[in-house]
């Protein structure tokens, strides 16, 4: 909770690019979700029963889609890409400053190498994870919400099907996950 | 630089891992022919099953999809084990080498690099390639069979609704070339503000005494924020490309699903095209146009990381100013007799340093150097012990010229006490122990007593096991000089190099010091390249250097007595090189 405090405090100029950003993000899932349902609509209604004079009127719409859903495609990276390099610099002007600041006694008992990480990996990272991947997991949630609520709309059975496959999946990746984790524990356990 | 010399350089490391590369090759034919034949079993179910509503075929073709599905979840599995199995591998290889050039490389490279520069490309541009085996290579080879099988298929199913993608398709290189040409630049520029920064991170942190010293932290953070910016500035603009040209892309894909909708509108009401072959086509068509794609993206990808590569390519290609000779000599014992027979030496772009410098230095003599800073005087400890090779002359070592001698015997044979010693960030034991990291723990005491460091070792907190920081920077430089004294008594070499050994030390600690050197020189050729002449008094011959050359030699008396240029320097010591002068890199 204090990091997400501290996070938001740091994003707290950029909020409202982040806001646009997230904004953007839902266009973009919408549109590209709107590409599918077109291509549904063009299947069963035009080709399958054969009303082949929606045709033009559902390209000219398929058109548009498209044409929003490029365009988005360009922004909302962009836009994640800015708020997470801001970050980055955020987190590095930060680091720098408090580096600057500690006592040498505590500067020597780090090794250089430790510090330099903070830099080349940590502060990026966290900067990604905040401004890009935070925004695509949310984008990417709101997608899954939309899909189970059209699915289950549809069919119901099928809905649950779906959620007990993504269960089981979760279970046998975590579960394996686990078993990774004992096996390189073992390995460094080996090692040492 | 031929971007695919170094690609084909970079994957040459795949080279014994060839059979797995192969049989993920054949995972991958077999995941791309399970995930092609379920559009080709839609088009049957809609075209056939559906219509006679035919129950026991549809039950049927569960069962093969079923199977399909488990063939591909076997071969997804087995392909994801292989691609872990070969990055890791690789991955390692190329560290491996990288590591081991680098030391080849030796000490002139060191002099000439910043370690910042070293730690970017160790850090950022090896773990680039590695993604290379991680996950663009073995995708590659994926989507290129999807493509080539996915488009027989297409063919399959109608000849001219496939033809009409291809202008679709072409469209993208139309405006496509652009935006690819950008992200290059763009990339190439990325790659080298990330060493920069990188660079500047480092010098950064080590330089965080002398900054806090000089109150100047405000002045290297906006240094350290202007490389930071940018970099970020034109990774943003590299990112900008990228998505434009993702986007054209995509737009092209969609102006080919147009043609295909409303082509196979006309083909279907003409009877030409089934209503399940339609589906199969729109289905493949996507997957194959998003494989296509990929397959563009993920080679100009490679070719992004192709500049990251390319450092480190440069770097492997480089040739040690220094190798060993193919088939070195080692001699049975060393007397420790030099001689020195009309030396040159210039640094590479920089000014002539050695200048016909003839000397014989006879097994167990101690010679001091002594001249003003420039002179040449580290030059000759380096040559002696070949960090760099002479440009004309030669050096010989109990009359065997030096480039003959292994390096192993050559470097077993010299102990070099810097100014400045480098101490491990590990326990005062350890760093005693780098000296012979075969002696015991009794044979550590013994060296630490003979170097006069037994005592003060005792008092720290944890004796022997205490940790003595970054650099050994919780020592005084007394003390880090007494341990790489102890370090030379474990090592036992026959010659000497003291290069400014006590210049960095107040009165006192000198005193110790030279007192754990008196002990460590006995019966060893010594040669000091000192500027305080109260330390050399008790040598045997002392050279005074001038332009690269001899201008003057003999014992301490009679160089006083002669009234030469030594006694000049004596007389006004400040002629000699000061501390700051005398790590001067050139001298």
């Amino acid at each position: 909770m204090q990091h997400l405090k501290w996070i938001s405090s740091l994003m707290k100029e950029h909020r409202w690019s982040y806001l646009i950003c997230l904004l953007v993000l839902l266009i973009e899932g919408i549109s590209s979700l709107a590409i599918v349902g077109l291509q549904k609509w063009i299947i069963d209604d035009v080709f399958m029963d054969g009303n082949f004079d929606m045709l033009m009127p559902i390209i000219m719409m398929f058109a548009g889609v498209f044409l929003c859903y490029s365009l988005f495609f360009i922004l909302s990276p962009y836009l994640y890409f800015k708020n997470g390099t801001y970050l980055h610099y955020k987190f590095s002007r930060l680091l720098m400053s408090y580096l600057h600041k500690i006592p040498i006694k505590h500067l020597q008992n780090e090794r250089t190498a430790k510090f330099v990480h903070y830099f080349t990996n940590d502060a990026v990272n966290a900067a990604k994870m905040i401004g890009t991947d935070l925004p695509i997991i949310y984008q990417q949630s709101i997608m899954v919400i939309v899909l189970m609520g059209v699915i289950g709309f549809i069919n119901l059975p099928m809905l649950l099907f779906v959620c007990l496959r993504q269960l089981m999946l979760s279970l046998a990746s975590s579960f394996l996950e686990s078993l990774e984790q004992c096996q390189e524990r073992f390995r460094i356990r080996s090692q040492t | 630089m031929n971007a695919l010399k170094v690609y084909l350089w970079t994957i040459s490391y795949l080279k014994p891992y060839r059979s797995y590369v192969a049989l993920m090759v054949l995972c991958g034919i077999l995941m791309t022919s399970s995930e092609l034949i379920i559009p080709k079993l839609i088009e049957y179910f809609i075209d056939t099953i559906l219509p006679a509503k035919d129950y026991s075929k549809f039950y049927i073709l569960l069962l093969i999809i079923g199977g399909i599905l488990l063939l591909l979840f076997g071969s997804r599995m087995l392909s994801n084990m292989l691609q872990r199995i070969i990055r890791e591998k690789a991955a390692r290889d190329l560290q491996f080498s990288v590591f081991q050039h680098l030391r080849k490389l030796g000490f002139s490279y060191y002099e000439r690099h910043p370690v910042g520069e070293t730690l970017s490309f160790l850090n950022t541009e090896v773990a680039a390639i590695q993604e290379i085996y991680r996950y663009w290579l073995p995708f590659l080879i994926q989507d290129i069979l999807f493509v080539i099988v996915a488009f027989t298929i297409l063919f399959s199913i109608h000849v001219k609704l496939t033809l009409i993608l291809i202008p679709c398709f072409l469209l993208y290189y139309l405006i496509g070339p652009y935006y690819e040409k950008k992200s290059s630049k763009f990339g190439k520029v990325v790659t080298e503000n990330r060493i920069q920064m990188n660079k500047q991170i480092y010098e950064s942190i080590s330089a965080l005494p002398e900054l806090r010293a000089y109150a100047r932290e405000g002045w290297d953070l906006e240094r350290f924020l202007a490389k930071l910016m940018v970099f970020i500035k034109n990774q943003r603009k590299l990112i900008l490309y990228q998505f434009i040209r993702n986007a054209i892309r995509r737009l092209c894909n969609y102006c080919g699903a147009i043609v295909v909708f409303l082509y196979s509108a006309v083909l279907i009401q003409q009877q030409e095209l089934t209503l399940g072959a339609f589906v199969a086509f729109v289905l493949l068509y996507f997957i194959t146009m998003t494989k296509l794609t990929v397959v563009v993206a993920n080679t100009i990808e490679q070719r992004l990381l192709m500049f990251q590569g390319e450092v480190i390519y440069k770097f492997m290609q480089q040739k040690p100013d220094v190798e060993e000779a193919v088939h070195p000599i080692n001699l049975q014992q060393i007397q420790g007799a030099i001689t020195i027979t009309n030396v040159s030496f210039q640094y590479p772009e920089g000014p002539q340093v050695m200048n016909g410098f003839d000397v014989h230095i006879h097994a167990g003599e101690r010679i001091a150097l002594v001249g003003t800073s420039g002179n040449g005087k580290s030059t000759l400890l380096k040559l002696i012990s070949r960090f760099y090779d002479p440009d004309q002359g030669e050096i010989r070592l109990d009359g065997v010229l030096l480039q003959n001698l292994s390096f192993k015997q050559l470097h077993g044979t010299i102990g070099y006490v810097f100014q400045e010693t480098y101490l491990f960030g590990t326990s005062v034991r350890e760093n005693i122990r780098f000296g012979n990291t075969d002696a015991t723990d009794e044979q550590i005491i013994q060296a630490a007593k003979a170097a006069y460091a037994h005592d003060f070792i005792t008092q720290l907190a944890e004796g022997y096991d205490t940790l003595v920081g970054e650099r050994g920077v919780r020592l005084s430089g007394g003390q880090r000089q007494r341990i790489s004294i102890a370090r030379l008594f474990l090592k036992d070499p026959k010659i000497i190099l003291l290069d400014e050994a006590t210049s960095a030390l107040d009165n006192v600690s000198e005193r110790e010091v030279q007192k754990a050197l008196d002990q460590l020189l006995k019966n060893r050729t010594t040669i000091t390249v000192a500027h305080r002449l109260s330390t050399i008094k008790d040598v045997d011959r002392i050279l005074v250097i001038d332009q690269g050359k001899i201008v003057e030699s003999g014992s301490y008396t009679q160089l006083m007595e002669a009234r030469c240029i030594f006694y000049q320097l004596s007389e006004g010591e400040t002629m000699l090189p000061t501390e700051a002068e005398g790590i001067d890199a050139a001298s």
